[in-house]
């Protein structure tokens, strides 16, 4: 049996109706009926797979840039090792089949972290102690951009913790 | 409170060791070290909220195209086809921003295999789903794109025979 990553999804579109008195009840939407979402397993290789790794993490890195450029792609200088707690592992993988990004730390002027694919505005982590997971169909690195709002400097910066994953 | 939706990611990377004897140990990859991801939570426009949902869910609805050309976009009402006995839609489509985007591959009959969501120009597959796949994408949308986009597509055209079935939820403001 390959390696694999196994990711899950679920969305509940929580409504909330008074109840009065200044009470709320919280309920699952009328329109939604349910909770949504799954699951996708992807194979990638493992250490184990071929002795060589297409999956890397890198642990509480700041993000570098404040636009999109050449440098902002998840192949290049997207991250800032200077944070003492950070610690990077593994190999990038060429085709990557799970992202995830976890916000660990706004500090400063930093008010988010979002990501692009393909220059497009994707999707944004406002708050500390979100995060997401992508299950991507073998995109290169250099497709993906990490960026935030404010220009990295030692008091202006979002951490994260970064997994990528692929073949 | 604003009604709100509330999202779960996560992500385990497991590694099949050879135990020996045609066993294997499957264990978390020595790279990740645990479990990945999260929560995301968004405000979205409820029934409650004002009284016009912003909610819209389409279920056993069929991928009506297999190119991510014109008429594939989300905020269209011809990237699927309503001809399934089982298919059922409710509320409305997101007016102002789409926030989260959930998919649920049903069923690939015939020679269908899968669903492809592509972004923008659609020469590159963003992601693909396989019968019992599903995923949760949470979207930032300042630009008002309410799902134009986003194109979805199955690797066959819906012909009554060969098609790929799928619940689909867009929900925003």
């Amino acid at each position: 049996m390959a390696s694999q990553l196994h990711m899950s999804f679920t969305l509940t579109a929580r409504e909330e109706l008074d109840a009065g008195s200044s009470q709320t009840h919280s309920v699952i939407d009328s329109v939604a009926q349910r909770t949504w979402g799954g699951k996708i397993n992807k194979d990638y290789t493992s250490h184990t797979t071929d002795g060589s790794s297409k999956i890397i993490v890198y642990e509480n890195a700041k993000i570098a840039l404040n636009s999109l450029s050449s440098g902002s792609g998840l192949d290049a200088t997207w991250f800032n090792t200077t944070h003492p707690d950070y610690v990077t592992r593994g190999s990038l993988p060429s085709n990557i089949y799970g992202l995830v990004i976890e916000l660990v730390e706004l500090s400063g002027s930093a008010t988010y972290v979002r990501t692009h694919w393909n220059g497009v505005e994707m999707s944004q982590l406002d708050n500390v102690g979100e995060a997401y997971v992508f299950p991507l169909n073998g995109s290169a690195p250099s497709v993906i951009d990490l960026i935030t709002n404010y220009a990295l400097s030692s008091n202006n910066y979002a951490l994260v913790n970064v997994l990528i994953a692929g073949t | 409170m604003a009604s709100q939706l509330h999202m779960k990611f996560n992500l385990t990377a497991r590694e099949e060791l050879d135990a020996g004897s045609s066993q294997t140990h499957s264990v978390i990859d020595s790279v990740a070290q645990r479990r990945w991801g999260g929560e995301v939570t968004s405000p979205y426009t409820s029934h409650v909220t004002d009284g016009s949902s912003k909610i819209v869910i389409h279920e056993s609805a069929k991928a009506a195209l297999a190119a991510a050309i014109q008429n594939t976009e989300l905020h269209r009402a011809t990237f699927y086809n309503t001809n399934h006995p089982s298919y059922v839609t409710r509320g409305q489509q997101p007016s102002t921003t789409l926030n989260t985007i959930a998919i649920e591959c049903i069923e690939a009959a015939g020679t269908g295999e899968y669903l492809e969501l592509y972004i923008e120009d659609g020469n590159e597959v963003f992601l693909r789903l396989y019968e019992g796949e599903s995923v949760v994408l949470p979207v930032y949308d300042p630009d008002h794109h309410i799902g134009q986009i986003f194109r979805l597509i199955a690797d066959v055209a819906d012909n009554d025979t060969d098609f790929v079935r799928f619940n689909i939820l867009l929900a925003g403001t």
